[in-house]
């Protein structure tokens, strides 16, 4: 017999489905330790093949209309100087300086009406998806910290969230830390502050290994209490950082030296020593570093790249910008298919805001956040179609809006998090959710 | 083709198999029409604010999730948990003559329709077409949808049997009974309506109130009735031997009510720690450091039976004691640079610290933090104000810290967990309203990522402009203390004298439980109340006669922090070991036996140095202060200077930025990055190799190694190496083999020793020596007994 309803424990049931339950036992994932996590993941068949996110923040602010939305018929003082060219998507046309997306523009998504930007050099909109001005209680936590907390580590080799961003001048651009999630969900961040310790540098690893079995008969002496698996923990985690120290599959996969040449050269190359104005260097590179750390077992990639906030000489700078860019994202996308990530792994590259439709006196745009563009690629989603419609001058949204929300909500889809029904509780123990309630994917592309 | 059997009284089955059909089904009619009959006899009344409120709690149409949010669900809205039945009947009759309610045929209003599944309901089934909820729903709409009466009779007083249960095997479950008390003085058993919220997994609770076990411990339940609640504990014992518990020797009441509750429970407490545990875990938890290899040697052989008592004493007069509390409420009062600059950060510093040291009563101490105005650098206690810069976040702050109270849910709406009301909130609130600042000459800081951020001198005054304005009524808040119903106090014009003397005062048990509470919270490693701040009836303490016997205490001992601090760590409870036994090992809450946590960054990163006898440097400060003596969080900007190893491990350990008034906001998780730093930072490799590094004086000195050994034990753990440990240790310092050994074994031990004989270059061997001396500290540092309170 079917048993449609369960009278005993209707009155603790939610509307989102999860009964309290299923419901408490989320809220209290934030106690659980490492190991008691390790344990659950298990249980619930968390497997070696591993959905991934990669996200390239554009910081600054890219010029939508000479990248993805080219207005041909618009005033001299609005068009630019740069032309449409034709994809290999009919209908779809974007700029003559990034030929190699052309020619791929089956494997992506331009969205073309990122409509809910905010007015600041700011990269939370892009890192939380979130844009409300109201801050909960510790903050809102990083995509990748959101993932660290849903999914944790693939394995023990490496943590589930790497950031390979770079501190920029412009602290906003920074990424938000792990907010109300916690320091246990933070970034690891081999460019950061942390970065020598990622290298073994005054010890060898000969002695680091002599470290390790004296820390472990050490401590064997003396096992005893540790009920709360908090020890457990740390010791799990030094045994990480070991690994990684001595011979992990994050150190190996930091090595961007065992690519072979004619890779490298796909994605590029570029000074990576100098940040570009108070944004972050320009190291296509590291795309490649992205793609070799989510085979790894990484499950969020982030990457700062570049810098785009160009009130004067936009076009100048484009010229010079635009074909790197192309270069990397297209060798990026590109790897991810051959070597058969593409359904996993969800790339998205996008910029706080758009540039004002008119060209200033310097020949530059200005800041312009009533519309804005986004590139997709892989992660499973229906590639090869452009998202939205601009009016003429590319100033406004007119078909289609979209929103930060709505992108995460489909990158999360792809995750496999179900977002819609899984609260968090921030600080002061009030219930968030990482995304307005009802936010749905974008339907378009699944 | 159809064949009819018949049976021999000449009946066909066919006509048997159908009157059976009929008799099953005006059976079960009949049983739906008694049922119905039950309902109505146990509630023959319905009323908007009473029965149908309930229902739309206890079917949780109302809750947060669900169309309790503030911007409903589905289109459809109700009042979060029915706190507002006006809104909630205005909301559903706008829909009147709609579908959602329909008075003609009332069993197909979709308030009927939707929590029974008649219609897809996303929130699913909520209750059956036979359960009360529904009888109540269809009678009110058949007496045609009544709203609230205007002086409508309300719930005065709400009672649950039993509160408190022990629940011993074989029984596994216990029925409550809800009774409430009305305005008019009449009583009724609720309990089929009133709303159950265990607090955990181990129990779960059917809508009749029965609590079952689903595993052995202790569960909070959360009992509702319209706008009251409260909390019961129902403990479920396991199977237990016939064993008897052995308490050891009661030291104070302490013991007297912990061993009560753990004799209840069946709780057999863990033995008393040893002198090296003890001694350890008294300086880390009393000071924040680590005893010095002496100080743990001297007390471990000592035989004054009365040592433990001595050295608590001592502790308690220790410089040290007054910079853990000047830590621990610089946390709290959110003393940071960047609101209060750098100048602001240490006189405040100072000021916390000096009222420690100066054994300033607790009270005193928050009296003087109230009252204060000024300049933020002649009046070092002005910077509550400056750093609580609106009424709404010093509302919110005072509350929470001084009386744990968490108040900031009545914002919007009323507190779903506690009594405060949106008119608590905006009439406490506006007692606050009349701060003010004036900001002496301009901000020095150039750049303006954030307005609050003032670099220079603030004068904080008080000159009420204009009372704050009440968000639900739109209209000017009433000045009230919190949970006081008078509508007006008598007041001194600044109110803040009549705030703090209110706040303060010994029968304010708020005030008096949440110090309390914090205070054994710091010593005992977690609170009697958890979280520490978050004092309220829905979330009761795990051992309530406790906490009354320690407010009274320290009311008797006029608020003095010391006095409580050494009632505590003089207690067997709390120089219990941590080690657990068969029948404690799964209680995490009743101090059964010692916390294990990991230590604060700070007491980590001084007890390291401390072992190796090198300070670490910290940015904008002279070379020696140490971790726990930083006044504020970050004198030097990271953008300014680049953070010094000791900045980076503060950080990467959870040293909170001060941007919340609360314990939570700092960190003691362990996550990777600590790993890296505790196994690979330069920091210690550095200070190891120091010259006056006391690591490499003994490598260099012509001390044994089996001494050196002793004295590296005694510095890092405060105890003496085990026999096996001892050798296993000295083994390695001789053995020259680089790779390094396994536990010693007889024939590896033979083979090394062969080896060691083999003459060597003489700097070589120091070089060697000094290695495996860091090495050997390295592991010592980076054990769970060095890292970890026990």
């Amino acid at each position: 017999m079917l048993k449609i309803f369960d009278q005993q424990t209707a009155g603790s049931k939610f509307c989102d489905g999860h009964n309290r339950r299923t419901f408490l036992q989320i809220g209290a994932l934030g106690s659980l330790s490492l190991p008691q996590l390790l344990k659950a993941e298990a249980a619930s068949g968390i497997t070696n093949s591993h959905k991934a996110v990669i996200m390239v923040y554009m910081c600054g602010g890219p010029p939508h209309q000479d990248m993805y939305d080219l207005k041909p018929d618009a005033p001299a003082e609005v068009r630019g100087e740069f032309s449409p060219i034709k994809t290999n998507v009919s209908g779809i046309e974007i700029c003559e300086h990034m030929p190699k997306l052309a020619s791929m523009m089956d494997k992506f998504v331009p969205i073309r009406t990122m409509a809910n930007c905010q007015s600041g050099h700011t990269g939370f909109q892009c890192f939380t998806g979130n844009v409300s001005n109201s801050e909960p209680a510790g903050g809102w936590p990083h995509v990748g910290s959101v993932v660290s907390k849903f999914q944790g580590p693939v394995h023990d080799g490496v943590p589930p969230f790497v950031s390979l961003c770079y501190t920029t001048k412009h602290k906003p651009y920074n990424e938000p830390k792990a907010g109300f999630l916690g320091l246990g969900h933070s970034s690891f961040r081999p460019s950061g502050p942390g970065k020598n310790d990622l290298v073994l540098k005054d010890i060898t690893t000969d002695r680091l290994d002599n470290r390790k079995t004296l820390l472990t008969s050490v401590d064997r002496f003396r096992r005893k209490w540790d009920n709360s698996g908090q020890m457990e923990g740390m010791d799990s985690f030094s045994q990480r950082a070991m690994g990684i120290l001595t011979s992990s599959d994050l150190f190996k996969a930091l090595d961007i030296s065992e690519e072979s040449a004619a890779t490298r050269e796909r994605y590029g190359y570029a000074d990576p020593n100098k940040p570009k104005g108070d944004g972050a260097p320009r190291v296509p590179q590291n795309l490649l570093l992205a793609r070799r750390l989510v085979e790894a077992g990484v499950r969020v990639v982030t990457v700062n790249y570049s810098f785009w906030d160009w009130h004067g000489s936009n076009f100048k700078n484009g010229k010079e910008e635009l074909p790197i860019f192309d270069q990397g994202i297209t060798a990026l996308v590109e790897d991810l298919h051959q070597r058969g990530m593409a359904d996993d792994v969800s790339v998205v590259a996008w910029g706080e805001f758009g540039r004002t439709p008119k060209i200033n006196k310097n020949a530059g745009r200005d800041h312009w956040p009533r519309v804005s563009s986004a590139l997709l690629a892989c992660g499973g989603m229906k590639t090869g179609q452009a998202i939205g419609q601009t009016d003429r001058q590319a100033g406004e949204a007119i078909e289609r809006p979209v929103l930060f929300e709505e992108v995460y909500a489909t990158l999360y889809r792809n995750m496999g998090i179900n977002l819609n029904a899984d609260r968090l509780f921030d600080f002061r123990g009030r219930p968030q959710y990482l995304i307005p309630p009802g936010t749905a994917p974008l339907d378009e592309l699944i | 083709m159809q064949r009819c059997l018949v049976r021999p009284d000449g009946i066909p089955w066919k006509v048997h198999i159908i009157l059976l059909l009929l008799v099953c089904v005006v059976g079960k009619f009949e049983a739906q029409i008694l049922q119905a009959q039950s309902h109505e006899q146990a509630f023959p009344q319905i009323r908007f604010q009473v029965e149908v409120e309930a229902v739309l709690s206890k079917a949780g149409c109302n809750m947060g999730a669900c169309h309790g949010n503030l911007n409903g669900k589905g289109g459809f809205k109700l009042s979060l948990r029915g706190q507002d039945p006006k809104d909630d009947y205005q909301w559903l009759m706008k829909e009147h003559g709609s579908r959602r309610l329909n008075l003609f045929e009332p069993a197909q209003s979709l308030i009927l329709q939707k929590p029974t599944s008649g219609v897809s309901h996303q929130g699913g089934t909520r209750f059956r077409t036979d359960s009360l909820e529904y009888s109540i729903l269809s009678r009110w709409l058949q007496a045609g949808a009544p709203g609230p009466e205007p002086d409508a009779i309300r719930v005065t007083r709400l009672s649950v049997t039993p509160k408190d249960s022990v629940i011993r095997h074989p029984k596994d479950s216990i029925q409550l009974q809800v009774m409430a008390e009305f305005s008019d003085g009449s009583t009724a058993d609720v309990t089929a309506l009133a709303v159950y919220e265990p607090s955990n997994l181990v129990s779960e609770v059917s809508v009749g109130g029965l609590v079952r076990r689903l595993k052995d411990g202790e569960s909070t339940i959360g009992v509702r009735f319209l706008e009251h609640q409260l909390a019961i504990r129902v403990a479920f014992m396991p199977r237990t031997s016939r064993k008897r518990i052995r308490f050891p020797e009661s030291f104070n009441y302490v013991d007297d009510l912990i061993f009560e509750k753990l004799d209840k429970l069946g709780i057999q407490p863990s033995e008393i720690t040893d002198d090296s545990e003890f001694i350890r875990r008294a300086f880390l938890d009393a000071l924040g450091v680590l005893p010095t290899g002496s100080e743990a040697k001297r007390f471990v052989e000592s035989e004054d039976p009365d040592k433990r008592r001595q050295l608590i004493d001592s502790l308690l007069e220790r410089p040290e004691f007054s910079d853990r509390w000047a830590l621990i409420w610089s946390d709290l009062l959110r003393n940071e640079e960047k609101v209060l600059d750098s100048q602001g950060v240490e006189v405040y510093h100072q000021w916390i610290r000096n009222s420690f040291e100066q054994r300033k009563p607790l009270d005193q101490f928050v009296r003087e933090l109230i009252v204060a105005t000024g300049s933020t650098y002649d009046v070092p206690t002005a910077n509550y104000w400056r750093a609580n810069r609106t009424p709404d976040v010093r509302a919110e702050t005072t509350a929470r810290t001084f009386l744990g109270i968490r108040l900031q849910c009545a914002k919007c709406h009323n507190h779903p967990f506690d009594r405060w009301t949106q008119d608590d909130y905006y009439d406490w609130a506006t007692l606050f309203s009349g701060i003010e600042y004036e900001e002496v000459g301009a901000n020095k800081r150039t750049d303006k990522f954030d307005k609050n951020e003032f670099v220079g001198e603030q004068i904080v005054k008080y000159e009420l402009k204009e009372e704050y304005i009440n968000a639900r009524t739109k209209k000017p808040a009433t000045p009230r203390f919190l949970g006081d119903n008078a509508q007006s106090q008598t007041m001194d014009q600044s109110r803040l004298k009549s705030l703090a003397h209110w706040m303060t005062s010994a029968d304010n048990h708020w005030f008096v439980k949440s110090q309390v509470n914090r205070i054994w919270y710091h010593i005992m490693g977690r609170g009697l109340v958890e979280p520490v701040d978050d004092l309220r009836v829905t979330n009761p303490p795990v051992n309530p006669a406790l906490l009354e016997a320690l407010a009274t205490d320290f009311v008797d001992a006029g608020f003095d922090v010391r006095h409580l601090v050494r009632q505590i760590m003089n207690s067997t409870t709390y120089q219990l070991s941590s080690t657990p036994n068969v029948t404690n090992k799964e209680d995490q809450q009743n101090f059964s036996r010692a916390i294990v946590k990991r230590l604060d960054a700070e007491v980590l990163l001084d007890a390291q140095n401390q072992a190796i006898g090198v300070p670490a440097k910290f940015n904008g400060y002279e070379l020696g202060l140490r971790a726990g003596q930083i006044p504020g969080v970050r004198k030097v900007k990271w953008r300014k200077d680049t953070p010094s190893s000791g900045d980076l491990f503060l950080a990467t350990f959870g040293k909170p930025d001060r941007l919340m008034a609360c314990e939570c906001e700092r960190s003691n998780e362990t996550t990777l990055n600590q790993a890296f730093f505790l196994v690979s930072d330069k920091g210690v490799g550095e200070r190891m190799n120091e010259e006056k590094s006391q690591v490499r004086q003994f490598a260099e000195s012509e001390i044994s190694d089996s001494e050196v050994v002793e004295l590296i034990y005694w510095r890092t753990l405060s105890r003496a190496p085990s026999h096996a440990e001892h050798l296993f240790a000295t083994h390695y310092l001789a053995n020259t083999e680089s790779v390094s050994p396994g536990l010693p074994t007889k024939e590896s031990g033979r083979r090394k020793s062969k080896l060691t004989a083999e003459p060597l270059d003489r700097s070589v061997r120091s070089q060697d020596r000094l290695n495996k001396v860091q090495d050997l500290t390295w592991a010592l540092l980076n054990a769970k007994e060095f890292v970890f309170r026990h």
